[in-house]
């Protein structure tokens, strides 16, 4: 195994096909701005930044920046990729692929496009300006999306497709200020775990298959939609979510047999949860739901257990606008911010 | 079926991404053409699996249409979509910007 210094000047696909790089090897890219796609076709080739200003540029001409191709352990590490025509990187029926610690701009297709793709690895990335900032889609399962940044993407950001995407993780990323959904979650046993929505069109979609889980995720300031679980939809669970300061319902729920519990919906610009005609033999349990207008509760399902929920109406001058009103975030200290704001 | 809009919209976005990457391709330098054809076959055959998912799924809407509708909150479900697919629409122009 060796370590291969590479130049902008080096056409590195085909150096990866060449009998000068085998398994194992890592790419060590200098420094500058390389004009190309990187197609993988050979296992376990890690392509690293030797440092930050290694520079995809596809000048809205090429494609994608890295397309890996019935690969399995690639690594692209470090990398600055911007204006690529489809995606930054394309995951193509791979598995236990590593993307880790990249910046991804203006891309107009999906930053990150993971497809019939599984086991892989999508962490510490940052994304902005693009389609979805990662998207799983056509069977994509049990990949890890995790502390990936991603902003003002003009659709999600972060999405599984549909239900054939199940076993995902998406675990601590941030989404502001997306067009569409913070987290667009199609498919079974998803897990969804303190990730931060702020500012986006929509907070969490749950859809199409059964026994997701949601916990510890905050969603604030979302315009259309705050967390939606739709109907057909069974055994999801919610738990310790804190859904504040949202222009619309709190949680919107039509799923069966799920489990609500310890989240705090307050401060929403319409009611704090709604249990629709097919929400039922759900419990709902230990959750705090304070000054959400008109009603913090509306229960028109039918066989839901409800224990122990805090239902606080608003205290004078403790209207969401008044309380949410002075909600802009920075970007580089929301997360402290909304600590506080819970203390 | 929000689930086949769904799809009819990726395979639309799919087919406009195809269909202009044929049109740039004369943009692209010659010694990059190749790398750049392999990625467009790889889309090719992404819209080619996407086509099939939706003719099965309409095969399974012809069916439930043959039945009833399930679901009491299915057309709430459907506006949603609906809209935010029309968003993209409206929203689909920028597929023409270049950075």
């Amino acid at each position: 195994m060796a370590i291969i210094n590479v130049t902008p000047l080096i056409d590195i696909t085909a150096l990866i096909v060449s009998d000068d790089v085998s398994e194992g090897d890592v790419l060590l890219l200098e420094e500058g701005i390389y004009f190309q796609t990187v197609n993988i076709t050979k296992n376990y080739i890690r392509i690293v930044a030797k440092g930050p200003q290694v520079i995809f540029d596809g000048k809205s001409i090429l494609l994608t920046a890295f397309t890996l191709s019935n690969v399995t352990g690639t690594a692209i590490e470090g990398i600055n990729i911007k204006q690529y025509r489809a995606n930054g990187i394309l995951i193509q029926s791979g598995s236990g692929n590593r993307i880790v610690n990249n910046k991804i701009s203006n891309t107009i297709g999906n930053a990150i496009d993971v497809f019939g793709s599984s086991g892989n690895l999508i962490w510490k990335n940052e994304i902005c300006s693009c389609s979805d900032g990662v998207r799983l889609i056509q069977g994509s399962t049990s990949n890890r999306v995790i502390e990936n940044v991603v902003k003002e993407c003009f659709d999600d950001g972060f999405e599984s497709f549909l239900a054939p995407d199940s076993n995902n993780a998406f675990i601590s990323n941030t989404a502001m200020r997306s067009r569409f959904n913070g987290l667009d979650i199609y498919g079974s046993n998803n897990l969804l775990l303190d990730n931060l929505l702020i500012d986006n069109g929509l907070g969490i979609i749950i859809n199409e298959g059964s026994g997701s889980v949601a916990i510890g995720n905050i969603v604030k300031g979302t315009k259309l939609g705050t967390h939606f679980v739709f109907n057909e939809y069974t055994n999801y669970f919610a738990g310790e979510n804190n859904i504040l300061c949202n222009r619309s319902i709190g949680t919107e729920n039509n799923s069966q047999f799920g489990i609500f519990m310890n989240n705090e919906i307050a401060y929403n610009g319409d009611n704090g949860i709604i249990l629709g005609e097919s929400f039922m033999a759900n419990l709902v349990m230990d959750n705090e739901l304070v000054c959400n207008i008109p009603e913090n509760i509306v229960d028109g399902g039918t066989n839901n257990n409800f224990i122990n929920n805090i239902d606080k109406p608003c205290e004078p001058c403790e209207s969401p606008s008044d309380i949410c009103g002075n909600c802009s975030y920075r970007e580089d200290n929301s997360n402290e911010e909304l600590k506080e704001g819970d203390n | 079926m929000d689930i086949k809009r769904k799809i009819e919209k990726e395979i639309e976005r799919k087919r406009k991404l195809i269909e202009d990457s044929e049109i740039i391709m004369e943009e692209v330098p010659k010694h990059l053409r190749p790398n750049q054809e392999f990625v467009l076959e790889i889309y090719k055959s992404q819209l080619e699996a996407l086509e099939q998912e939706l003719m099965k799924l309409e095969g399974e809407d012809k069916l439930e249409s043959e039945g009833k509708l399930k679901g009491a909150n299915k057309s709430k479900k459907e506006d949603i979509l609906v809209n935010k697919n029309k968003l993209k629409d409206e929203y689909m122009d920028l597929e023409n910007i270049r950075f």
